[in-house]
């Protein structure tokens, strides 16, 4: 027994729990601004199925992306950014449990909450989940984010202080509450500074929820017209020359035409001289010069 | 952050055949395997709060006006802000049932196990097995709230090394068959089961038998409804802190009653020599 254990797995998250976006740009030379378009993970992220399961079960960590050839069509460089996706929300309060004053936790509401990640505030579904907060003018607060460590639903209850007649809200813990408490980390108080407590959002502040299923990754995708494949047709590929009307043409290791040429001499017009040999790519393919029909004279 | 680098040939999609298609793009996918990682961290233990499925006291809204008798409501109305939630947008929240995390699946299970025939022996040296003698007899309530007429006993000493017993079993007509659902089921099988017991690095062999009993899963005995929270102080913790009752705590020299608080345990000349293994009190034999 060796007493360690393993703590990176192969992620089963859902597409939906995903956001993708992705960046053209033809060659590395450009210098404009980079610009994110949006695509939709549902459709083009494919999942396998384990053979060792039942035929249904999925097999983990392995993703296929499927990118449609309409919208990866030109030559040049794709950056795609596949990431946890973002549930953007506002912090109703914060506030403490009435049980344990000692706990602080964030108010959240599904209520002010795209309706899709509504499921997300029942009791235990955003433990882990990375709180990153926005400031008054909507930026995003670099370098600093929270965990959220429990949530479940609760409820304001206006309590009296400890030894005092004051009162103040207190939250308890209610499964008929439609509002969520979520403990965060980090939020207690550095041992030097006993009453510094560390910030965790405020009333009616902007943030940034998102899962932590899996660490994002990005791909690079370079879209070429050729490659060694294709080199390699033109090198060690079935090639013909019609010598009656200088047709050339590259096959291939299918023997389908992939290039076809014109080879032709340009000569002096007086005196007939050879000046030129020109080989020409043709636009319209002669397909009576197909390899099979050639070879089968 | 991981980063794939791939390359996509156009050509690979583009139709070579001969025809009207030649030279489009025919092709629809271009397809592209990654692998997607999560890295984990165990939080540790969670603490354990009430939580009521009573009624709210005060709802958020009432139809579809803030209630400013509501605490919160009312402080949010006084700062000015506005929320969604205050006008009651989603549909009511149904309250959670505590049965629905029950899951009693009734699956029976069967294991190979010591036998624990012994239990039932009677007071009698030359025939300590009998049938149906009810060495247990005694009423309980299941895990269902089920009234059972609990009995340990054999059931069939007929065949040798095949004896059949039971533990707190449902005395009815179905003790001893594999329709019984209460209790514990054994038949002895007269093997070895074997046992390797560590501390003495020894292969020990017992009796060997078969049981059999009905699994009853999460249920109102093993379970309680409570939220779960996090407390900062045992994050990574993973397991609650245990009491060492034995630990002897050493005050150290600035303890001045230590030495006679301690003789109260001493019980003899003799103890007081070995105390501690010797190490406690100096004893130093006075010589004329």
């Amino acid at each position: 027994m060796s007493g360690t254990y393993g703590t990176v797995r192969p992620a089963d998250v859902l597409p939906q729990d995903m956001e993708i976006f992705v960046h053209y740009t033809p060659n590395r030379g450009v210098t404009s601004n980079v610009t994110l378009n949006k695509l939709d993970p549902t459709s083009i992220i494919s999942q396998s199925v384990n053979p060792n399961g039942n035929g249904i079960e999925l097999f983990s960590g392995l993703y296929t992306l499927n990118l449609l050839s309409n919208q990866f069509s030109k030559k040049g460089y794709y950056t795609i950014i596949i990431k946890p996706i973002e549930i953007r929300t506002k912090i109703a309060d914060c506030g403490v449990l009435s049980t344990l004053p000692d706990i602080r936790g964030l108010i959240l509401s599904p209520a002010d909450t795209d309706s899709a990640f509504r499921n997300k505030f029942e009791n235990g579904n955003l433990v882990g989940y990375r709180v990153e907060y926005l400031d008054s003018d909507g930026k995003k607060i670099p370098n600093f984010f929270t965990i959220i460590t429990s949530n479940n639903k609760a409820e304001a209850v206006n309590q009296n202080v400890t030894n005092t007649n004051q009162k103040s809200i207190r939250y308890i813990f209610n499964t008929s509450a439609e509002l969520t408490f979520c403990t965060v980390t980090p939020n207690s108080a550095p041992s030097i500074k006993p009453n510094a407590l560390p910030f965790i959002g405020g009333s009616n502040q902007s943030v940034i929820i998102t899962n932590t299923f899996f660490n994002p990754i990005m791909i690079e995708i370079e879209v070429v017209e050729h490659d060694i494949e294709t080199l390699a047709w033109g090198i060690f590929g079935n090639q013909t020359k019609s010598v009656e009307d200088g047709i050339y043409t590259i096959y291939n290791f299918n023997n389908d035409i992939y290039k076809q040429f014109n080879l032709f001499e340009i000569k002096d017009q007086f005196q007939g001289k050879p000046l030129f040999e020109v080989r020409e790519l043709r636009t319209g393919i002669d397909f009576t010069k197909q390899f099979n029909n050639i070879t089968n004279i | 952050m991981e980063v794939y680098k791939r390359k996509l040939l156009l050509e690979s999609l583009i139709d070579r055949s001969s025809g009207i298609n030649y030279g489009v793009m025919t092709g629809n996918t271009f397809q592209i395997n990654f692998f997607l990682k999560q890295t984990i961290e165990d939080m540790g233990m969670f603490t354990d709060v009430e939580v009521s499925d009573e009624p709210i006291s005060y709802p958020l809204s009432l139809g579809g006006v803030p209630n400013e008798n509501n605490p919160l409501i009312g402080k949010l109305l006084e700062s000015g802000y506005i929320f969604n939630f205050m006008y009651d947008t989603l549909p009511p929240s149904t309250p959670l049932v505590i049965s629905d995390f029950y899951s009693p699946n009734n699956i029976r299970i069967s294991a190979m196990t010591s036998s624990r025939l012994t239990e039932l022996e009677k007071y009698d040296a030359t025939n300590p097995y009998e049938e149906f003698f009810l060495l247990d007899n005694e009423d309980y309530i299941d895990y269902q709230g089920n009234s059972i007429g609990g009995v340990s006993t054999v059931f069939d000493l007929g065949t040798p090394n095949y004896t059949g017993y039971t533990f707190d079993g449902d005395n009815n007509a179905v003790l001893g068959t594999i329709n019984q659902t209460s209790g514990l089921l054994y038949r002895d099988l007269g093997g070895l089961i074997t046992n390797i017991d560590d501390e003495l690095n020894v292969t020990l062999y017992a009796p060997s038998a078969y049981i059999s009993y009905i699994a009853q899963g999460w249920n109102e005995t093993n379970t309680s409804l409570s939220a779960n929270i996090k407390e900062e102080k045992y994050l990574g913790v993973v397991f609650p802190p245990e009491v060492e009752s034995e630990v002897f705590i050493e005050r150290g020299i600035t303890s001045v009653l230590e030495s006679h608080l301690r003789l109260s345990e001493i019980e003899s000349l003799g103890h007081l020599e070995n105390y501690n293994n010797g190490s406690f009190y100096n004893i130093k034999k006075q010589t004329i």
